[in-house]
């Protein structure tokens, strides 16, 4: 469980801007480990939200000398590619189960009636996946 | 001059606690929560998201900076902070506008009693 936490901590300090999680981030996964000990680990991810939510609100207006010359670069991930990589998995997981259809038993037409109402859904998931076998056994 | 315009607006509890940590030596991040909460008996301890971000702002205004690796013990592998001049000078300005603060309270307090009775 412990473990867990950190792994989400650790994404929280992933979440700050560049700049900061070079300066801090090993800092704070530190001060993390310390302060779990105590039992406080929820404060702490509270915090890490909280702190995350306040360096990307911050306007970035400390001009400095070599501002001109180098940009930062955000590595921090995004929202969007979040949402990406959810529905490249989706349709991962969609497409896969069209793979792996065949090899799920053929529902026996008796058997839709007797499923009942509250295995409606999955009576109809089974169907579709049989659909295949009932065309090859009619050719 | 730009530093001291800054630093005559009220500090947040974190900023006041943070440089009142580093008043009496150099610290490492989690020395000055362990400091912190100490100074205020348990009541108030900062997560590090909290910290880093205070210490971030105090460094931007150079009230606060990196202790040189020279003043650092051999087995101390870890960055200090140090309170800065002009982070004392701060320091100094703050507790000076607290103590006008609890006087004005105090005197309020003691013209309001004999109403209230």
């Amino acid at each position: 469980m412990r473990s867990l936490l950190r792994i989400a901590y650790r994404i929280l300090v992933r979440m700050h801007p560049a700049s900061f999680r070079t300066e801090f981030g090993e800092e704070m996964l530190w001060i993390f480990d310390e302060e779990s000990r105590r039992g406080a680990t929820l404060t702490l991810l509270l915090d890490g939200i909280r702190s995350v939510a306040v360096q990307h609100a911050r306007p970035r207006n400390a001009e400095t000398i070599d501002s001109h010359a180098y940009r930062e670069v955000n590595s921090a991930p995004p929202v969007f590619r979040f949402a990406q990589a959810g529905l490249i998995v989706l349709s991962g997981a969609f497409f896969l189960s069209l793979l792996f259809s065949p090899l799920i038993p053929k529902l026996a037409t008796t058997d839709y009636g007797a499923a009942g109402r509250g295995k409606w859904l999955l009576t109809q998931i089974k169907t579709f996946a049989s659909l295949p076998h009932a065309k090859s056994a009619k050719i | 001059m730009k530093i001291a315009s800054k630093t005559t607006a009220p500090l947040s509890t974190a900023t006041l606690y943070i440089l009142l940590a580093l008043a009496s030596e150099d610290l490492h991040g989690y020395g000055i929560i362990q400091e912190i909460a100490r100074q205020s008996h348990g009541s108030y301890r900062p997560g590090p998201g909290t910290l880093y971000d205070n210490l971030k702002k105090l460094m931007d205004q150079k009230l606060v900076i990196d202790a040189p690796r020279s003043s650092r013990a051999k087995e101390e592998d870890r960055r200090l902070y140090r309170l800065t001049q002009a982070g004392r000078a701060a320091l100094t300005s703050e507790i000076e506008r607290l103590q006008s603060v609890v006087l004005t309270a105090q005197s309020r307090l003691r013209e309001r009693n004999p109403r209230s009775v």
